[in-house]
């Protein structure tokens, strides 16, 4: 069974079989009141009718007890109120009405009085009697109709079942709602979940201070990490696509021209100037595999424990990488300022020479003739290493992008450089490796900052 | 001679294929990039061979220029993917190579796209000897010289890929066919008799140790 037919179920049950309850109670105990003080009422009127009667009895000794009685009887007419004499001998004056008179009444003493209900027909009556004062053998019996208090009794009866009928309707509504709204909240986490299995991560569930509220928190939590961590591998696996169809291109390109030239050389009836110019071509392809294979293995370097960090001295390691790219540098006649204050750094050095090389490579590859690459090293909250350009610059949207594997700004030109996109992401893949990291300011035409930082 | 328009944007590539579209008798023009290749487009190309990685407009971008002008391309391409396939063969090109190619299945290629699009010379001339590769006859000073239907897939084969030596292994291949049972001294046979028949005992030239050679000057 559902749980809004189980909610809704229990609540109008519940409230019908209460409001019969209560109803039954007030019902029951107003009757008992109504016919106790109208019991009592009747005997107070009674007792005062009887006395009278007596003394008038005595007063007219002549006069007929029935017709006496008979005054009475019409004096009291409009309250439903008749009264009966019973002689020493038991006589009535009204036979016809003997047997219906309870025996209790009749074997009244004293002066009490004795009432009982009796139903005749439809009809209730309060049969009360009691004896002369004066002669405890004869008996003076009033019979009162009561029956108003049961057509009030069973009028109320059919207020109480309208008045039921109604609470209950607008019980049975109100559950019907309220259950309603509660697994509505439940539905809605169930489709939400449904949503979210089939890989729909745009579900919002609505929060609040409730049982529910908390639950639609924690499923709003659980989206969030399913969702973010979805997108990493997703990110994860297109960047890994990338790497690889970038790599087959780079591989491709050299392999393409290897192969085809060996095949012209082979089937062509060429001169021996062209064939070595062929030769030397497919030398040079060999050699960019080689490259680009090389640097695929220091890019794939990622132990630490491969490293060799230890103090050095950073003057030495900064002489040498300016030895090492001079002969590169002077190709384009630029000169490259070096503004060291840094004297030791704890590293690995032939990873982080290579690091600075690189960029100072890369700032050469963007420089114009005759500019100048300047290197400032320094320490401020962390170990510094600038590598400052007056390049071509570059635009924010390729700064994103620029360490990513075989990424480059200008594809054509980095060719001509012998360039394989590869530079950057070593550079990163070393300072991740020293537990640094890199920065990178650029403004278009005005040139580029590569900041590397050791913590 | 039919024009065809190289574009990729490396030097030696280019050069490359080049150079073997010219031995086969081919025209060719050159661009290293989209915006280049588009301003060729001009020079009435026959043929488009294009390279999907390009600096700036990439070749699938600009391969809409050449459908409209209905000039055949064929990708040259690294991406080796069935769906890069798929999307270039959408786009509305002829064929899909990638690299790294075989020359001359780079040749046969742009020959059977040639010859969708009509645009394949019927008729080759060299000397006083002239083939008529639609009538499949051929004629020495105007006669008819009658050839086997085998010494005509040979000669064909040798015309088609003029100026590259192709071993006897290859030429029983693509002339006959990979069906084809024959011992490669079948081919040395049909060689030698066409030789006679066309007096080109200097124009078939052997390759030694490997094959033959159609040479033409």
């Amino acid at each position: 069974m559902k749980l809004s037919v189980k909610i809704f179920l229990s609540m109008s049950i519940s409230a019908f079989i209460s409001c019969i309850l209560i109803l039954g109670m007030i019902l029951n105990k107003n009757y008992n009141t109504n016919i106790q003080n109208e019991n009592k009422r009747i005997i107070e009127s009674f007792s005062s009718i009887a006395n009278n009667f007596e003394e008038n009895f005595q007063k007219y000794k002549n006069v007929k007890p029935e017709d006496i009685l008979h005054t009475y009887n019409s004096f009291y007419s409009n309250e439903e109120f008749r009264f009966i004499y019973i002689d020493e001998n038991n006589n009535e004056n009204i036979p016809k009405e003997k047997n219906n008179i309870p025996e209790e009444i009749l074997t009244v003493k004293n002066d009490a009085f004795v009432s009982k209900i009796v139903q005749e027909e439809d009809n209730y009556y309060v049969y009360v009697s009691t004896s002369f004062n004066s002669d405890i053998s004869k008996k003076i019996v009033g019979i009162k109709d009561i029956t108003y208090i049961y057509e009030n009794q069973s009028e109320l009866k059919i207020y109480g079942i309208i008045i039921i009928s109604a609470a209950t309707i607008f019980i049975t509504l109100l559950s019907f709602i309220i259950s309603k709204k509660l697994t509505k909240q439940l539905e809605h986490i169930a489709d939400g979940a449904k949503k979210i299995s089939s890989g729909n991560y745009n579900v919002n569930f609505k929060e609040g201070h409730d049982e529910f509220g908390k639950v639609s928190e924690a499923f709003n939590k659980m989206v969030d990490d399913i969702s973010s961590r979805t997108n990493e591998l997703i990110n994860l696996v297109e960047s890994k696509q990338t790497f690889i169809d970038n790599l087959s291109h780079e591989m491709n390109t050299p392999l393409t021209t290897i192969q085809g030239y060996a095949e012209y050389i082979e089937r062509a009836n060429i001169s021996p100037e062209n064939q070595t110019k062929y030769l030397q071509y497919i030398q040079e392809e060999s050699k960019r595999i080689k490259d680009i294979y090389k640097k695929l293995l220091l890019l794939s370097y990622k132990k630490k424990n491969d490293l060799e960090i230890i103090n050095h001295d950073f003057n030495l390691i900064i002489e040498e990488v300016e030895q090492q790219v001079s002969q590169k540098l002077s190709e384009k006649n630029i000169k490259l300022i070096i503004n060291n204050k840094l004297n030791n750094l704890e590293c690995d050095k032939t990873l982080v020479q290579l690091a600075i090389s690189n960029l100072i490579l890369n700032a050469f590859n963007v420089s114009k003739p005759n500019s100048q690459i300047i290197v400032n090293c320094y320490e401020d909250t962390n170990k510094k290493i600038e590598v400052i350009d007056f390049g071509i610059g570059i635009s924010q949207e390729n700064i994103d992008k620029i360490l990513e594997p075989f990424y480059r700004v200008d594809k054509a030109r980095a060719r001509e450089n012998g360039g394989a996109g590869l530079g950057l992401s070593i550079c990163k893949n070393i300072m991740e490796m020293h537990n640094g990291s890199i920065k990178i300011e650029s403004e278009i035409g005005e040139g580029s900052k590569f900041i590397l930082i050791f913590n | 001679m039919k024009k065809i328009l190289i574009v990729d944007d490396e030097n030696k590539i280019r050069e490359l294929i080049k150079l073997n579209l010219e031995l086969a008798g081919y025209n060719c023009i050159e661009a290293v990039d989209g915006d280049e290749a588009i301003k060729k487009i001009e020079e009435n190309p026959d043929l488009v061979l294009l390279d999907i990685m390009l600096p700036g407009k990439d070749g699938y971008e600009i391969s809409k220029k050449f459908v409209e002008k209905n000039i055949p391309i064929i990708f040259l391409t690294a991406k080796d993917s069935t769906l890069d396939k798929v999307s270039g063969l959408k786009l509305g090109a002829e064929d899909y190579i990638v690299k790294p190619f075989e020359t001359l299945e780079l040749l046969a290629r742009i020959e059977v796209v040639l010859r969708r699009y009509n645009k394949e010379d019927d008729i080759f001339k060299y000397n006083n000897v002239e083939i008529n590769f639609k009538e499949r006859t051929v004629t020495k000073d105007s006669e008819i010289v009658e050839l086997a239907m085998q010494e005509f897939e040979l000669l064909e084969t040798l015309v088609r890929n003029k100026n590259l030596a192709l071993s006897r292994e290859k030429l029983l291949e693509l002339a006959w066919g990979y069906e084809y049972l024959g011992d490669t001294r079948t081919i040395d046979i049909h060689i030698q008799r066409l030789r006679k028949k066309l007096d080109w005992d200097n124009v078939i030239q052997t390759v030694y140790k490997y094959g033959y050679r159609l040479e033409i000057k």
